[in-house]
């Protein structure tokens, strides 16, 4: 084993922005842990108040999104996994990369309603969200927990639309990989 | 009645519901893993409360530095529980929303609400506080 494979490591996650990564159990733990600690980073890089904010809460939003679709990793032993990354874009704006299994069945529904977003305006979003909070019933929609919130959240703080893909593991599998990327 | 104490923890607020005085307060940070799991049984405690109460002036104070937006959901459902209650003749809420001084989302969150729910008497404050 090369000793040094720590610095080569690091060294290509600098190249690419990114100075937060974590690939492995997802689980509320892991979410309150790492929000913490992206706390005390953006405290120590003095990122503006609104924008730290708005990076946690994205954070937060995703990693929840995560836990709550994503099927058990059928490579483990009944847990969620996840590959996430966050970063410092040259222009100066932070992301955030999600990598989550989700069911194929589920994924007509996440596109639509992310196409959905992606078309609408940050008056349409406020407007939107205004309305979602105000339906009746918090659990009419077992897509997601937080009935349609959580991505009205991320489009809300997000400063260009949401990206994201889909990509199968193989064919036969009833799971694919869901990436999703927001920009602060 | 029993007070109704929660302590803060990283990801749920601290609840103090001092029945007793008629002062209830939520302080801390929201995203608990079930959010509806978290305020359900805040929820129950506060419609026992509010069953036992007449002619009563009610001081709710709210200082919250983040919540996820399945607690968001809760938090309406529970302003809604508030608004019901100020409807009746007889008693009236005062709700203290406070911000911390350079976070206008929260503000606004606090200004709509205000908006949203009229029989509640909101007072948005800014609070000169180290996030």
């Amino acid at each position: 084993m090369c000793i040094d494979l720590l610095s080569a490591f690091y060294k290509e996650a600098e190249r690419n922005g990114i100075q937060f990564y974590y690939c492995g159990k997802l689980s509320q733990n892991v979410i309150a842990t790492m929000g913490e600690a992206l706390k005390l980073r953006l405290e120590r890089q003095d990122a503006k108040g609104v924008i730290s904010r708005k990076l946690f809460s994205s954070f937060i939003e995703i990693m929840q999104n995560a836990m709550h679709y994503s099927p058990d990793d059928p490579e483990s032993t009944g847990y969620k996994s996840v590959s996430v990354a966050i970063g410092l874009q040259q222009e100066g704006k932070y992301f955030i990369i999600c990598a989550n299994l989700i069911l194929k069945n589920d994924i007509p529904r996440i596109q639509q309603r992310l196409e959905q977003l992606k078309s609408m305006s940050p008056d349409e979003i406020r407007q939107a969200y205004r309305s979602q909070l105000k339906t009746d019933n918090p659990l009419d929609d077992d897509i997601s927990k937080g009935a349609g919130l959580g991505f009205l959240t991320l489009a809300r703080d997000s400063s260009s639309p949401i990206e994201y893909t889909f990509a199968d593991i193989n064919a036969q599998h009833d799971v694919s990989t869901f990436f999703i990327k927001i920009t602060i | 009645m029993h007070n109704f104490h929660l302590n803060a923890t990283t990801d749920t607020p601290e609840i103090h519901f001092d029945f007793n005085n008629h002062h209830l307060s939520i302080a801390g940070e929201a995203y608990p893993e079930n959010a509806a799991l978290f305020f359900h049984p805040i929820l129950i405690s506060l419609k026992e409360y509010f069953n036992t109460l007449t002619d009563a002036t009610v001081k709710v104070t709210f200082h919250l530095t983040y919540f996820n937006s399945a607690s968001t959901k809760m938090l309406y459902t529970l302003f809604d529980l508030l608004d019901t209650v100020a409807a009746q003749q007889k008693n009236s809420i005062t709700l203290q929303w406070l911000h911390d001084e350079d976070d206008d989302a929260m503000q606004e969150f606090g200004m709509d609400a205000k908006s949203d729910f009229s029989h509640v008497d909101f007072i948005i404050c800014s609070e000169a506080h180290a996030r």
